[in-house]
C-alpha cells in the first residue's frame, strides 16, 4: 500500500470516458462520450477522492427524451504500488446520479431527476513525470432506480500531484 | 479547549446541586450524547430511537413516530412525554405527535435522558416513557451554527418514466437545515434558532391516498415544518432562570384512524415557558415552571371539506422544593394544568383544571440501600387519581447494583389527550363526517401495576452489562379495534371504529444490554429486548402483536482519529401481526397484509470534522441491503438511500468586555 500523511498530497485528474457495455438500458440511450474529474488525497487509511462525472446518453427514440448526467461524488479506496511506476488503485464512489431531460414538453418539475449511485473503481496509473501519471481507469456503476441501470465505463486521462499547502492541511486535518 | 472543559463541570456542578435534581433520586435512564448523535449519522430526532433499547417503533410515512416503550403501552396510545430543558412540549394532537418537530436543533442538543421506567422526574409523573432532551449552553461570546442535509432518492422510476417500464416515485429524503445563534456573557446566555424540514411523501400507496383528498398538492407532497425558536437564561452557582419561546408551523398529512387516510393540515404550535432554580441554603432548593401552550389545527382544501376545527390552550404551573436532611431527601410539588379546547361543538365544557400534589422521599438507610417513596395525587373537585411507587435500590459493592420498581398507578381519562375523551365531551368531527363509531361502555383512564427489576454491573471499567425484567398489570383499559376494507378507488382504508372498555391485560419482558469500550478508539453496544402480552384479553392481547417481541440491536462507533469516525448500527426485530388490518389481505388483493416481515437494518456512517471541529460532513447510508423494510402494513417500505450532512459550528467572537 502506497503510505502518505493525510493530505499530505492533491492529486488533480482530467479524464476522457465512456459507456462500454450494453443491456436493456442500451435499448433506449445510447452513451456519448464524457469526462470526469477528480481531486484525490490521501486519507487515514487508503485515499479519498471528490469527482465529478459529466456524459451525455442520447435517446435512439424519438418520443423518449435524451438527458445529460452528472455525478458528484465522494469516494475511497486504496492504492498499492506494484511496479516502480506502476500503481494500481481500487476504490468506491458513491452519490446521487443526476439527469437532466432535455425536452420542453416535460413539466419543468420532471426535467431533472436524481437517484443513489454507487460505482467500483479500478485505475491503473503509470508515472510519466515526478509528480504526473498517465491513467486507465475501469468502473462498474449501478443506478438505484426501480430498475436497476448497470453501467461499465473505461476512462483513461492523466493526472497532476502536488503537495497540499499549510493552510489547507490544516483545515483537512 | 480547557475553557470549555471548565465552563461545561461548572453549568453541571450548579445543575447537579439544584432542584429539579432527579439524580437525588434512584432512576434509571439511558443517555444519549452530543457525540452520539453526531457520530451515529443521526438526521431527524426520530433516528434516537434506534439507539435506545427497550423501544419499539412504527411509522406510516417515515417521519410520524408511534412508540411501545417496555411494554407500558401499545403503539394505540402514545402517553409517552417529551421534556425540552425542563419543560413539557405539549405538541401532540390526539395524543399523536412527531418529535421531529420540536424546534431544538440536532447541533443544539446536548444530551437526552431516556426513561422508560415510571417514575416523578421534573414533576411529571411519567407512566409511559420520557424523553428529556437538554441542550447546549453556548460558550462565552457568540457562537453560530449551521446544518443542511441532504438526502438521495431511491427506486424511482429514472428515465424509464418516459417508456413502457414507468413506475411510481417512491422514496426521497427531503432537505433539511437549522441555524442558531448563541450568545453568553457571563451568566447570562440566549439562542435564538430557526430549524425547517422538508420531507417529501413519495410512498406510491401514501401518494395514492393524500391525491384523491387534496388533488392540488402539486407534484408531490411534502411535510413542511418551519420552527423559529428563542431560549435565554440566568445561570448564578444559586439561581437559574431559563425562558424558552417557539411558534412552529406544521404542515402535515395526518394519518386518522377512524377515517382510515391521511387528512392534509396546518398546525401551529406556540410555546411559551419559564423555569427557574433557586438554592436558599445548601440543604434547601426551591423550583417553578410556568408554561402556555396552545396548538391549532386549520384546515387545508380537501375534497371531504374534512375540517378538524381544534385546538386547545394549556396553562401549567409546577413548584417544587427539595430538602436535605441527614440521611433523607424530601422532595414536595404542586402544580395545575388549564386545558381548554377551541370547538364550538364541545357541548359538556371546553376545558377542565388539574391539580396535582407530589412527594417524593429518599431513605439512605446506609451505604448499601436506599429507598424511595414517592406519591403523586391528581386531579380536580370532581375526581382525583393517584399513583404510588416504591423503588429499592440495592448496592451490592461499588460495581453492582439492584434496582427495583414497583409501581401502582390509576389515572384519569383527561391526563391523556386523547380523541375519544373529547369525542365523549361532543367533539363532532366523526359524526359530522359519516365515520362509524361505537364506544362500548364508559371510557376510564386505567389502572396500572408495574414492576421493574434490573441489575447493573460493571465488570471492569471497560465492561458494563445491564439485566432488566419487568411486569405491567393494566386494567381498565380501552382498546381501539377496526377491520379495515381497502378501497381500490382512492386507496384508503374503512371501518367502522369500535372502543372496547374494561380491558385487561399483562406483559412482560426483559432484555439485556453491554456496553464494552473495545479501546480508547472503539466502542460499542449490543442489546436484546423481548415484550409480550400474557394472560390478557383477547382483543388487548391481538392489539399487541403488532409490537415485535424481540428486537436485537448492535453499534459500534470507531474514531481512529480525532477528526475522523465511523459508525455502524444492525438492528433485527421480529414479525409483527396487525389486528385491525386483519382482511386487509383479501380486499386489498394482496397489496396490502397485516403480517409484517422480520426487519433487519444495517445502516453506516462516517464523520470528517475540518479545522478543529469548526465544520464536519456526515455521510450516512442507511438500510444499505435494500431491504423493504415496513413497521406499519399502511406504511411506506424503506429502501438503501445516503445522507450528506454539513455543520457548522463557528465560535466568531470570544468574550465581550
Amino acid at each position: 500500500m502506497v503510505d502518505e500523511s493525510p493530505f499530505e498530497k492533491i492529486r488533480i485528474g482530467l479524464e476522457y470516458t465512456n459507456n462500454f457495455n450494453r443491456n436493456i438500458f442500451h435499448d433506449t440511450w445510447h452513451p456519448s462520450g464524457g469526462i470526469k474529474g477528480f481531486f484525490e488525497t490521501p486519507f487515514y487509511f487508503g485515499k479519498m477522492q471528490i469527482g465529478l462525472r459529466l456524459m451525455n446518453f442520447n435517446s435512439k427514440d424519438l418520443n423518449i427524451p435524451e438527458f445529460f448526467s452528472w455525478y458528484i461524488y465522494a469516494g475511497w479506496g486504496v492504492e498499492f504500488k506494484t511496479l516502480k511506476v506502476l500503481k494500481l488503485y481500487s476504490g468506491l464512489n458513491i452519490s446521487s446520479f443526476q439527469m437532466n431531460f432535455k425536452d420542453e414538453d416535460i413539466e419543468p418539475g420532471l426535467r431533472s431527476e436524481s437517484e443513489l449511485g454507487i460505482e467500483f473503481m479500478v485505475r491503473l496509473s503509470f508515472q510519466i513525470l515526478k509528480n504526473a501519471n498517465l491513467n486507465i481507469e475501469g468502473s462498474y456503476f449501478r443506478i438505484f432506480t426501480n430498475q436497476k441501470i448497470n453501467l461499465l465505463y473505461v476512462s483513461a486521462g492523466f493526472d497532476y500531484s502536488f503537495n497540499s499547502p499549510d493552510w489547507l492541511r490544516d483545515f483537512l486535518n | 479547549m480547557k475553557k470549555l472543559l471548565l465552563i461545561k463541570l461548572f453549568l453541571f456542578s450548579i445543575s447537579s446541586i439544584l432542584a429539579q435534581n432527579d439524580s437525588l433520586y434512584t432512576i434509571d435512564m439511558q443517555i444519549i450524547t452530543s457525540e452520539d448523535i453526531e457520530k451515529s449519522g443521526v438526521t431527524r430526532i426520530s433516528d434516537i430511537f434506534s439507539l435506545v433499547t427497550n423501544y419499539n417503533y412504527s411509522t406510516i410515512n417515515g417521519y410520524d413516530h408511534s412508540i411501545s416503550i417496555s411494554g407500558l403501552d401499545s403503539y394505540q396510545h402514545q402517553l409517552w412525554k417529551v421534556i425540552l430543558d425542563g419543560q413539557r412540549m405539549d405538541y401532540t394532537i390526539f395524543e399523536d405527535g412527531n418529535i421531529n418537530n420540536i424546534p431544538i436543533t440536532l447541533s443544539n442538543i446536548d444530551y437526552i435522558e431516556v426513561h422508560t421506567v415510571p417514575q416523578i422526574i421534573e414533576g411529571e409523573f411519567i407512566s409511559s416513557g420520557l424523553m428529556h432532551i437538554h441542550s447546549i449552553i453556548p460558550v462565552e461570546g457568540i457562537t453560530v451554527k449551521g446544518k443542511i442535509q441532504v438526502g438521495s432518492e431511491t427506486g424511482d422510476p429514472g428515465p424509464y418514466r418516459y417508456t413502457g417500464d414507468n413506475a411510481p416515485n417512491v422514496d426521497n429524503q427531503g432537505t433539511n437545515y437549522s441555524v442558531s445563534l448563541g450568545f453568553k456573557k457571563d451568566f447570562f446566555y440566549s439562542i435564538f434558532s430557526y430549524k425547517s424540514n422538508t420531507e417529501p411523501l413519495t410512498s406510491p400507496a401514501y401518494n395514492k391516498r393524500i391525491r384523491s383528498i387534496a388533488p392540488n398538492i402539486g407534484d408531490i407532497p411534502r411535510l413542511k415544518l418551519s420552527a423559529p425558536s428563542l431560549q435565554a437564561g440566568y445561570i448564578t452557582p444559586d439561581t437559574k432562570n431559563e425562558i424558552y419561546v417557539t411558534k412552529s408551523e406544521i404542515k402535515d398529512y395526518y394519518f386518522f384512524r377512524p377515517f382510515g387516510r391521511e387528512i392534509p393540515l396546518k398546525n401551529n404550535y406556540l410555546h411559551i415557558g419559564a423555569t427557574g432554580e433557586f438554592q436558599f441554603q445548601d440543604n434547601y432548593d426551591l423550583s417553578y415552571k410556568i408554561i402556555y401552550s396552545k396548538n391549532n389545527i386549520t384546515k387545508v382544501d380537501n375534497v371531504f371539506d374534512f375540517d378538524f376545527d381544534w385546538g386547545y390552550e394549556n396553562i401549567y404551573g409546577n413548584v417544587q422544593s427539595n430538602i436535605l436532611l441527614k440521611d433523607i431527601i424530601l422532595s414536595v410539588g404542586a402544580g395545575i394544568n388549564k386545558y381548554s379546547a377551541e370547538n364550538e361543538s364541545i357541548t359538556i365544557n371546553n376545558s377542565f383544571f388539574l391539580g396535582k400534589i407530589y412527594s417524593l422521599i429518599s431513605f439512605n438507610y446506609n451505604e448499601i440501600i436506599n429507598q424511595n417513596i414517592g406519591v403523586f395525587l391528581t386531579g380536580n373537585i370532581d375526581k382525583t387519581a393517584y399513583k404510588v411507587y416504591l423503588t429499592n435500590e440495592v448496592k451490592i459493592n461499588n460495581h453492582n447494583n439492584i434496582k427495583i420498581f414497583i409501581l401502582y398507578a390509576k389515572s384519569l381519562l383527561e391526563e391523556s389527550q386523547n380523541l375519544w375523551y373529547w369525542v365523549d365531551r361532543g367533539y363532532d368531527i366523526l359524526d359530522k363526517n359519516n365515520i362509524d363509531y361505537s364506544i362500548q361502555g364508559n371510557l376510564e383512564g386505567g389502572k396500572k401495576l408495574k414492576f421493574d427489576i434490573i441489575y447493573n454491573t460493571e465488570i471492569n471499567r471497560n465492561f458494563i452489562l445491564k439485566l432488566n425484567g419487568f411486569y405491567r398489570k393494566l386494567k381498565d383499559v380501552y382498546v381501539e379495534q377496526r377491520d379495515y376494507v381497502y378501497n381500490f378507488t382512492d386507496g384508503s382504508f374503512h371501518s367502522p371504529t369500535e372502543i372496547y372498555t374494561k380491558q385487561n391485560g399483562n406483559t412482560i419482558g426483559g432484555g439485556i444490554s453491554i456496553k464494552h469500550n473495545i479501546s480508547s478508539k472503539a466502542r460499542h453496544t449490543i442489546f436484546y429486548n423481548f415484550t409480550t402480552s400474557i394472560s390478557s384479553d383477547d382483543l388487548f392481547n391481538a392489539v399487541w402483536q403488532s409490537i415485535p417481541e424481540s428486537r436485537l440491536s448492535y453499534n459500534i462507533i470507531y474514531t481512529p482519529f480525532e477528526s475522523f469516525s465511523l459508525f455502524g448500527y444492525l438492528n433485527y426485530t421480529t414479525s409483527t401481526k396487525w389486528i385491525d388490518y386483519r382482511n386487509i389481505d383479501e380486499s386489498s388483493g394482496s397489496l396490502y397484509s397485516s403480517k409484517l416481515n422480520s426487519l433487519f437494518t444495517v445502516k453506516v456512517a462516517f464523520l470528517k470534522y475540518f479545522w478543529e471541529k469548526r465544520f464536519s460532513i456526515n455521510l450516512i447510508l442507511t438500510n444499505i441491503f435494500d431491504r423493504r423494510n415496513q413497521t406499519h402494513p399502511a406504511g411506506r417500505k424503506s429502501k438503501f438511500a445516503f445522507f450528506l450532512k454539513f455543520d457548522a459550528d463557528l465560535h466568531i467572537v470570544d468574550e465581550f468586555f
